[in-house]
């Protein structure tokens, strides 16, 4: 009897070691993955396309930044709860933080360019373009990244954090003096566009 | 950095994604999310050399390259959770869960662009937008050509 369980907890250790070393070199998933959550994926959708729209919009500066934005807001009930009776607890509060990679276009938007600020005169052309802007803050979701999300937190709120960091993106390229740059740049841009296209005198300013 | 962008779609999807495949959950969890993103196409214009455009008098033809999509822009607040269904025994989906099901949607967005006519637009859009300019410059005769390759700026 007792030679027969020694045999069995033999074969049972000889069958978790041979499993253990197969896991090891990857033939077999090892026991951790056993406990990993299975991956969620969306269904395919159509598109459906709503508007289209004609732009003229010269991009001349792009700019990848990142910034970590913070709300935080007073726990749920139960938390509230458990802080009060507890002595020498700290208030409960619920914490959000997100740090978000962003993209920024900046350059000059040419439908603000009416006939009155080109002047052609045979080889010889003078524009004078608006004054650049941001004319793309592109914040999204796979360029998110939620480090603290501690309570419950609804999309509305999550909404209002992410157009925060999207602002402060905005700002923050303001700041640096990345329009002027972007400026700079649309008019170097327009001024090498006007020789290919053949003018030999060109003069391009903005406001 | 230069390019001429010249055209934006509005697309809307609907991200639909259901959570039941964790064996040792129990019950499941549903989401039904809109998405309205703001997908750009133009043309880059660092890729114009001087043999690109050939002169002749009142006449001008420009090669210009090929459309690209510039950006696939999903704003959030055009994102709208719809509908969500939590099983009894399971938590409901956080901001990076949900973030996770999204940006699945913006590859999706991103590869499915190609079926739409967003590049055909953007040629037509930056023809009429060249050549009303050219006019404007004093050419009478204006052909405006297309690189064959279709490229995709990331």
């Amino acid at each position: 009897m007792t030679r027969s369980i020694f045999k069995i907890i033999g074969y049972a250790v000889v069958i978790v070691l041979a499993y253990l070393l197969l896991a090891k070199i990857g033939w077999l998933p090892s026991p951790a993955s056993w406990f990993r959550p299975a991956p969620v994926s969306i269904d395919e959708t159509p598109l459906l396309v709503n508007r289209i729209r004609a732009l003229s919009e010269l991009s001349s500066l792009s700019v990848q930044d990142e910034v970590v934005v913070t709300q935080i807001k007073p726990a749920g009930t139960a938390k509230q709860i458990i802080s009060l009776v507890t002595p020498g607890a700290a208030p409960a509060l619920d914490h959000l933080v997100l740090v978000v990679k962003g993209e920024l276009e900046l350059g000059t938007d040419l439908k603000g360019l009416t006939e009155q600020q080109v002047f052609i005169a045979g080889d010889s052309i003078a524009i004078h373009l608006p004054a650049a802007k941001v004319l793309l803050a592109q914040i999204n979701p796979s360029q998110t990244e939620t480090f603290i999300e501690e309570g419950d937190w609804t999309p509305d709120e999550i909404t209002k954090l992410k157009i925060k960091a999207r602002d402060q993106l905005i700002e923050r390229a303001k700041q640096k003096g990345l329009l002027q740059k972007a400026n700079e740049r649309s008019l170097k841009i327009m001024e090498d566009f006007l020789r290919t296209l053949g003018f030999n005198k060109t003069s391009v300013s903005s406001q | 950095m230069s390019a001429l962008a010249t055209t934006e779609y509005s697309i809307t999807k609907i991200v639909k994604a259901s959570d039941d495949k964790t064996w040792y959950k129990f019950g499941d969890r549903k989401i039904l999310m809109s998405v309205e993103a703001d997908v750009r196409a133009g043309i880059d214009l660092a890729q114009l050399k001087k043999e690109d455009v050939i002169i002749n008098g009142k006449s001008i033809q420009l090669n210009l390259p090929a459309p690209k999509i510039m950006s696939v822009n999903l704003p959030p607040e055009k994102i709208k959770v719809e509908y969500e269904d939590i099983g009894p025994l399971r938590d409901p989906f956080d901001n990076a869960a949900r973030d996770a099901l999204l940006a699945q949607a913006e590859k999706q967005i991103r590869s499915a662009m190609d079926q739409t006519a967003i590049l055909a637009d953007t040629e037509k859009n930056t023809r009429n937008l060249l050549s009303n300019f050219l006019q404007q410059a004093g050419y009478e005769q204006i052909e405006i050509r297309f690189g064959n390759t279709k490229q995709t700026l990331q």
